[in-house]
């Protein structure tokens, strides 16, 4: 009992040399987990912008479909027949179909190219959910209301609701075809993929614009269950469906290089852990050190009243551990704490996107960060970990100094 | 009955090869239960060497020592640990209290650290602490007391656990002559009511003017070994 209150007694008795290698901990700590709650918030911010706005869990779309920025190719598109139809009724939770092109747009004077994307009214939202869209106007619910046309894209052109958009494309056989079409709405939804670049053509005015003849370039499709080996196993079996000249692409496939990314990124930031980490225990290596240097004496004083050298290492063992676990826990609690915040508040990354000119990177601009509780065990289990050994050899050589040179220090 | 302390013929040698010191030669010295011995002996002469060797601080490079009937000779670092711990109080001559804890814990600890169980340990420390003179001083760091109060905490943290031997280096040498003089008379107190055998080395002139017997060393042996009315 005493021993204890001698140890816990001890720490503070250099407090700043204490809180120096506390801090090392605590940082150590704290980037471990709150850097990979980043990350993994970022991984499902991700995945769930893939599937959420840009393909559903599986699209089919025709063979060799590039996935270059704003480039669909509408040399290739097809019809969905009875028995897919039928088949994807009943294996998807829904389904629908998309007319995907690059038309220019003209207001005036001005005229960018953008992601035309021709929707079913009345199929769209049920695979690509429109909770995070701000709309001003209305979405159209036909060709005869017009477009929906994304905010930067409004913005470039100066387009407000109830002006008139010319759509100028190649249709699907070659010829050049333009047309005026009212805006019916102005979207937001925070997504650069959609927000940099798109405007919503309901199908028919789409397919009167390429001349499609009823032709689709994707047909999308949303699952109950987005796991990958769920979808993994739905794949193959569209594959079948879909027929020789198209191709399924999953949500894995399309975020994979992205994802690699990330994982780099996870081995970059184990890495810095692993170098904070090492920090720390240099760190309270030599707070026990010198510990142990500036207490000779005492130890000799101890030895003498009858300590046994196991009593001493414990002594200063009970030091070092008393750190680590003191520092990782309020490492653990301050970073709980700042995950738990970012998962309810999300980080606004629409600026930093925008510098960087991602011009169409499928991410939610809203960055919610993701809490795994594994992150924060293993940050404490590591902390306290690298704090005992850390501090064996110093409190070993404390325990086996001679008594009799030790009172005599 | 058994001698407190009994060196036989003992030699301590520090260093080696050319840079070898003789501590002590040929030193053979008994002292008996309830005596006050008083070491005498000029700086470097051996004596902070012979008490570490009586106290089980350290062994003997030839020779033997017996404490309390034991013989250290030959004992693990364990069993030298567990003997002091039990049989033998310390005084140091600049005190050497642990600065983060009290008067009373200070005391405690010899007794926390003593094989034997004590019953209410705080009670203990708290009478003991009385007893040299500090009453209600018991929860005052080491920080918060003169030299003089720091070195009784010492006695008493040296003669609670009512050891065999107390060995006091040069107590009152970190002392002003007037407190040196209390602080003596206060060991010498404590040797008649409680019977406690002391072994204490000094070059003060009062310290030896107290003592019964005078043990002097020079140059690692012992030149003379008096007893005094
Ligand atoms: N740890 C040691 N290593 C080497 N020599 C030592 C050591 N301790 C003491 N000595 C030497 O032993 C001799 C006796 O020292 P010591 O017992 O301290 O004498 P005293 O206490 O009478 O002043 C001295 O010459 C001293 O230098
Ligand atoms: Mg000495």
């Amino acid at each position: 009992m005493i021993l204890i209150k001698l140890a816990a007694r001890n720490v503070r008795r250099n407090v700043v040399r204490s809180s120096l290698s506390l801090v090392a901990v605590i940082v150590g700590t704290m980037s471990l987990i709150v850097g990979h709650a980043f990350l993994a918030g970022l991984r499902v911010n991700v995945i769930r912008s893939q599937i959420d706005v840009v393909s559903g869990d599986a699209v089919l779309q025709p063979l060799d479909y590039p996935d270059e920025r704003l480039t669909h190719p509408v040399d290739a598109l097809f019809t969905v027949e009875p028995d897919l139809a039928t088949w994807l009724d009943s294996s998807t939770q829904a389904w629908t179909t998309r007319l995907m092109f690059v038309p220019t747009a003209i207001h005036g004077p001005d005229s960018i190219r953008v992601r035309g994307i021709g929707f079913d009214p009345a199929r769209d939202e049920a695979v690509f959910p429109r909770d995070a869209w701000k709309v001003v106007g209305h979405v159209p619910k036909s060709g005869a209301e017009g477009v929906l046309v994304a905010s930067s894209v409004a913005r470039l052109l100066s387009l407000h609701e109830g002006d008139q958009l010319t759509m100028q494309v190649r249709t699907a056989a070659g010829a050049i075809n333009a047309l005026q079409m009212p805006v019916a709405g102005i979207v937001a939804a925070s997504n650069p993929w959609v927000d940099r670049s798109a405007v919503f053509v309901p199908m028919d005015l789409a397919d009167n614009l390429l001349q499609a003849h009823g032709t689709i370039s994707h047909v999308a499709t949303r699952l109950a269950d987005h796991d990958e080996e769920a979808v993994d196993a739905f794949a193959t079996a569209f594959k079948a469906h879909g027929g020789a000249t198209r191709e399924v692409s999953t949500w894995m496939a399309q975020t994979h290089d992205i994802l690699e990314i990330d994982k780099m990124r996870s081995k970059a930031l184990n890495m810095l852990v692993g170098v904070l980490m090492a920090m720390s225990a240099m760190g309270i290596a030599n707070t026990v050190l010198m510990a142990a240097y500036e207490r000779i004496r005492e130890i000799g004083t101890l030895r003498a009243l009858g300590m046994a050298e196991s009593q001493v290492l414990a002594l200063f063992l009970t030091e070092g551990v008393v750190l680590g676990v003191v520092g990782s826990t309020i490492g653990c609690a301050i970073s709980t704490a700042i995950v738990m915040y970012f998962t309810t508040h999300g980080i606004d990354l629409s600026a930093s996107i925008d510098r960087s000119g991602g011009m169409s990177i499928p991410i939610s601009t809203m960055l919610y960060v993701a809490y795994e509780s594994k992150w924060v065990v293993l940050a404490w289990t590591f902390g306290v970990g690298i704090a005992t050994i850390a501090s064996v050899l110093p409190a070993r050589m404390a325990a086996r100094m001679a008594p009799a040179d030790a009172v005599r220090a | 009955m058994v001698a407190a302390c009994q060196l036989e013929s003992v030699r301590k040698t520090y260093g080696d090869g050319a840079g070898v010191v003789n501590a002590l030669e040929g030193v053979s010295l008994v002292i008996q239960p309830r005596e006050f011995t008083v070491l005498a002996g000029p700086s470097g002469s051996g004596k902070t060497t012979l008490l570490n060797l009586i106290g089980c601080l350290d062994q003997p490079s030839a020779g033997s020592v017996f404490v309390d009937g034991q013989n250290t000779s030959g004992m693990s670092s364990r069993q030298l640990a567990a003997l002091r711990a039990d049989r033998i109080g310390f005084v140091f001559q600049s005190f050497n209290l642990v600065p983060v804890l009290t008067a009373a814990e200070n005391v405690e600890m010899a007794l926390h650290l003593s094989g034997k169980k004590w019953g209410d340990v705080r009670d203990r420390a708290r009478a003991m602490l009385a007893s040299v003179g500090l009453d209600g001083m018991h929860a005052r760091y080491p920080n918060q007391l003169s030299g003089g109060q720091q070195q009784r905490v010492a006695i008493a943290r040296a003669l609670v656990k009512e050891p065999a031997l107390v060995i006091a280096d040069e107590p009152t040498a970190n002392l002003d002559s007037h407190t040196g003089e209390e602080v003596l008379a206060l060991v010498r107190r404590l040797n008649e009511e409680k019977g406690a055998t002391f072994v204490c080395s000094t070059h003060d002139a009062m310290v030896m003017s107290r003592a019964r017997r005078v043990v002097t060393l020079r140059d690692g042996h012992i030149v003379s070994d008096e007893e005094r009315a």
